[in-house]
């Protein structure tokens, strides 16, 4: 293993456990407590809301990471404290779903399909991770994942595409994989010649690398050589777009992002890794520890996933 | 164009009311989709308005 991939390793590693007793933080974890299980602290815990957004209970799938894997510095491997809380995220965000399965993220009955994919995704992942697939009754999610759809968004298809493979994955039922597969297709049909995939109709470099990451994601459970040509291109596209710290200048993009995630670089081996890694050491670029309580726990996922890929190389 | 009290009573009579109903549900989010983002120049874009170290040198 070189020196680049070691350094790589130390900064995810070290801002996820920076990151990770802030989203403890936002956990209701006493088990009296009616919210308990609810990762929205301003719901449960200020009361300033009248709902908690479902997004939130994607900390579960981090507990369930945290839980699993065994690596230098982390404190949190085997507790059984994390095991229970992650059990108690899940049931609440199931508890705190729609009738029909979807779930909510800036109002009550919103039904969105954002909320609802990559929540899904958090959750089926965290069941797969700690082999709890009876749980909870994930099915009429996917249901409804699978009748309904945001084709102007390409990261909301991913988080949906993949949400759906996982369930499948849980219920063994070909409904799902069939769903998954469907939008799978149309995230590939309806990315441009140059690889970027659709965001309101224009290209977003932060959004591009989410959906790569959970294409990449995708990839890793069921390999398929136009999936790994579609990711190719869509790495390449971005890869046009950074600067040697892992910094792009967003002005020109469809929604203006500023963040990259990681994932989809480690696995497929682009020099971008290095440059966000310059970055992070010179605390040139968006992070986890820069982002606020609403989208601080989907890029902290990521970059945990992305140091346990690196340090699965390096074993 | 910012929240104000007035309209997040609205927004709530609305949600618990008709916008429980997906018909109306849609309506809600087609409506709110070209407010913020639809043709918009400057969409509206949770995610963004992070602190840049750009942002320093503007001054």
């Amino acid at each position: 293993m070189n020196e680049s991939n070691t350094r790589n390793m130390d900064n995810s590693k070290l801002i996820v456990l920076n990151v990770v007793p802030r989203i403890l933080g936002f956990l209701d974890r006493n088990p009296d407590s009616k919210t308990y299980g609810c990762f929205e602290r301003y719901y449960w815990h200020y009361k300033l809301l009248d709902f908690p957004n479902s997004r939130f209970q994607e900390g579960a799938l981090l507990l369930a990471l945290l839980f699993k894997n065994k690596f230098d510095g982390n404190l949190f491997f085997n507790k059984e404290s994390i095991y229970r809380w992650c059990i108690a995220a899940i049931k609440y965000w199931a508890k705190s779903r729609n009738k029909k399965g979807s779930t909510n993220e800036l109002y009550p009955h919103e039904n969105s399909f954002c909320a609802t994919a990559m929540s899904a995704y958090a959750i089926s992942e965290a069941l797969l991770i700690l082999e709890e697939n009876s749980l909870i009754d994930i099915e009429k999610t996917g249901v409804w994942l699978a009748k309904n759809s945001n084709l102007e968004v390409s990261n909301q298809e991913a988080g949906a595409s993949i949400a759906l493979l996982n369930i499948y994955l849980i219920t063994g039922k070909k409904y799902f994989l069939e769903a998954s597969e469907n939008k799978l297709q149309r995230i590939i049909k309806y990315q441009d010649e140059s690889g970027f995939y659709p965001e309101y109709d224009g290209y977003d470099i932060g959004y591009q690398s989410l959906t790569l990451g959970l294409l990449s994601k995708y990839y890793k459970k069921r390999e398929s050589n136009q999936l790994f040509n579609s990711i190719k291109k869509g790495i390449q596209f971005i890869e046009r777009y950074i600067d040697d710290n892992g910094y792009y200048d967003n002005s020109s993009a469809s929604r203006n992002t500023q963040f990259l995630y990681p994932y989809c670089f480690s696995i497929f081996g682009s020099p971008v890794l290095n440059k966000i890694s310059e970055g992070l050491r010179k605390n040139k670029i968006i992070n986890p520890v820069w982002l606020d309580d609403r989208y601080v726990i989907p890029l902290t996922i990521d970059y945990l996933q992305t140091y346990l890929v690196l340090f699965d190389k390096k074993c | 164009m910012l929240m104000t009290t007035p309209k997040l009573i609205c927004l709530r009579i609305f949600n618990l009311t008709v916008g429980r109903y997906h018909f109306f549900a849609m309506i809600l989010r087609k409506f709110l989709l070209k407010m913020l983002i639809s043709g918009k120049k400057e969409k509206y874009v949770a995610c963004s308005k992070y602190f840049d170290w750009n942002d320093l040198n503007r001054f």
